[in-house]
């Protein structure tokens, strides 16, 4: 009897924590749905009373540019995970398996890069890729944002665990170091790849303040730019935000759900192995 | 965020960071001509540095040279373009005076001293409540660990909409015979607001790393503490917690530094209001750099805020001794 006891009110307690986590995301979907007079009511209206799909087609009308935000996002994203995690890998593994003088003061430095707090270094980084003359283009976006020690040092841990026999083989095969990276251990580096890229792609889609100093014009935003503009101060069409912000919060949800294990183990390695 | 934890890490196992074989690893001795050996050696080490390099400059031009151009920049008078004006430690002795700056040092403190313990208690209250790995739990932990995928901005207008003077907050309030509160538009519940969505949108991370904190802890430990009659409050106090040291440890330097660094909430819920209400440090050196264009004083302030992470993160690591068992 105390036993089901228990059982019931550990379930009543998940639950009640699940709907409060819940709640925001279906407060959000909901106020996508209602009519403008429903989203502010006393008492509030659970649900819409009907259907209301205009929002989000009023979204493409208050910021013509949302199709090209959600591009430019999806762009600077890939392409900062594809080449990250390719200069990572070659980087750990150069550290972890390669001999030559000065490796290991190279993986001091560049360890030590992960006690300088991004924010810290914001406004003289602003201030290089000013002077590249990088403003308002995609290389602002995207370079800055590749180099971070923490992948490197994931990957390092990866590579000194890697079994060698395999690297070994393709060498008495005649294969070159490079070959060997590049035929042999890259592709059986998938797993930890595929942890890492969750992490560095939803990094980067979430990513706002160093974009909000990068970007100026209207068509060079990120999604997450473009969504906090369009709060004002005063009466805004939170309707329509919601909306926008719905079609913001599902595709990163949907990419969620499909790769949370991966998700939670890039988390589980930085802390179990970091 | 996680950057002290894995560079005491990183230097405290030397060995096990790097694995040393006998000899370079491309060649094993045999019958090989010296010259063959030579290029061989060459090879590697040509490889090996090609392969470091474009990480290496990617990482030196946009944190080792700026870690040195901030401090440098932190002696001038600089609005952002035009010449510089030198003024030495000027700017430091001003952030003395500036009573804006002394009153971001205690929001952030404040923020640090509430979110730290909170996160703490919820997260470890969540990954004890999700952590038997069972189909029927794991859509909990799912929920729970959904808002990390969110983006800040995203989850900030939420709050924002959910706060606003007739939001759902208020609603619920009137509905339940209460006062409306005034919420984003007080100093003093503002504050409160941008604590909730932080917590809101971290509990669920540092779920997911007390769960592999959890999972670490042998079974048999457990049975052995049933077998001797603990309670499970017994063996939360005596057997959990102990072993979780380590993580526990890691958990409160990252959220220390996370809460330390928030910037995107804080921007999108109040842009630092009202009345410097919830400027922190960090959004203060943001503020005075791009919206006053001071980049001299902006920079000397990044610069301690470095400092004062380093210590805090240091005096935690005596305290809790690195989090050893």
């Amino acid at each position: 009897m105390r036993r089901y006891f228990i059982a019931i009110s550990r379930y009543l307690i998940l639950i009640i924590i699940s709907v409060c986590f819940l709640f925001p995301i279906f407060w959000m979907i909901t106020a996508a749905l209602k009519q403008g007079h429903e989203v502010f009511q006393v008492p509030p209206a659970w649900l819409p009373s009907k259907l209301m799909w205009q929002n989000f087609p009023r979204v493409f009308t208050i910021a013509p540019y949302y199709p090209r935000w959600v591009l430019n996002t999806l762009i600077v994203s890939a392409t900062v995970t594809l080449v990250a995690l390719l200069l990572h890998a070659m980087a750990a593994y150069s550290l972890a398996r390669l001999r030559y003088p000065g490796r290991r003061l190279i993986f001091y430095i560049m360890i030590s890069t992960l006690m300088i707090p991004f924010t810290s270094v914001l406004i003289p980084r602003f201030v290089i890729v000013r002077a590249f003359e990088w403003i308002d283009t995609y290389w602002a976006l995207i370079i800055p944002a590749i180099p971070h020690a923490f992948g490197i040092f994931l990957l390092h841990q990866f590579y000194i665990q890697f079994p060698r026999e395999l690297e070994e083989a393709a060498m008495i095969d005649g294969c070159s170091p490079a070959g060997v990276f590049f035929r042999i251990v890259l592709p059986l580096s998938r797993s930890v790849f595929a942890a890492l890229a969750v992490f560095f792609f939803l990094a980067n889609w979430n990513s706002y303040l160093w974009p909000l100093l990068v970007v100026q014009s209207q068509q060079m935003k990120t999604l997450q730019l473009g969504l906090a503009g369009f709060v004002g101060p005063y009466d805004n069409p939170w309707g329509s935000l919601m909306a926008a912000n719905v079609i913001a919060v599902v595709p990163a949800l949907i990419l969620f759900f499909l790769l949370q294990r991966q998700l939670m183990s890039s988390i589980t390695m930085t802390c179990i192995k970091g | 965020m996680s950057g002290f934890c894995t560079v005491y890490y990183a230097f405290s196992t030397k060995n096990g960071v790097f694995t040393k074989p006998a000899k370079s690893y491309w060649f094993h001795g045999g019958p090989m001509k010296r010259k063959t050996v030579k290029s061989l050696k060459m090879l590697e080490a040509f490889t090996g540095y090609g392969f470091v390099l474009p990480d290496f400059l990617g990482l030196l031009v946009f944190l080792i040279i700026p870690a040195f151009l901030g401090l440098y920049l932190g002696l001038y008078e600089w609005p952002g373009v035009g010449s510089m004006h030198y003024v030495g430690l000027e700017n430091f002795r001003k952030m003395v005076e500036d009573p804006l700056f002394l009153k971001s040092l205690t929001t952030t403190f404040k923020l640090i001293a509430l979110f730290v313990p909170l996160n703490f208690f919820l997260s470890l209250s969540l990954a004890l409540l999700v952590q038997r790995s069972s189909k029927s739990v794991g859509l909990f932990r799912t929920i729970y660990f959904a808002p990390v995928a969110i983006s800040a901005v995203s989850v900030g207008l939420i709050w924002k909409f959910m706060c606003q003077p007739k939001g759902i907050i208020n609603a619920l309030l009137i509905s339940m015979g209460m006062r409306p509160q005034p919420l984003l538009g007080s100093t003093s519940q503002a504050f409160y607001v941008l604590l909730s969505t932080l917590l809101y949108q971290s509990a669920g991370y540092y779920m997911v790393i007390f769960i592999a904190g959890l999972n670490d802890i042998p079974q048999e430990l457990y049975e052995a503490a049933k077998v001797d009659g603990a309670t499970w409050l017994q063996r939360l106090r005596f057997v959990t917690l102990p072993l979780l040291k380590p993580v526990s440890f890691f958990v409160f330097i990252m959220s220390l530094l996370g809460a330390f660094q928030t910037f995107d909430q804080i921007q999108i819920l109040t842009g630092g209001g009202p009345f410097y209400a919830t400027t922190t440090t960090v959004f203060y050196a943001y503020l005075m750099a791009f919206q006053f264009y001071r980049f001299g004083y902006a920079s000397a302030i990044n610069f301690i805020i470095f400092i004062l992470q380093l210590l805090i993160s240091l005096i935690m690591f005596k305290v809790m001794r690195g989090g050893k068992v």
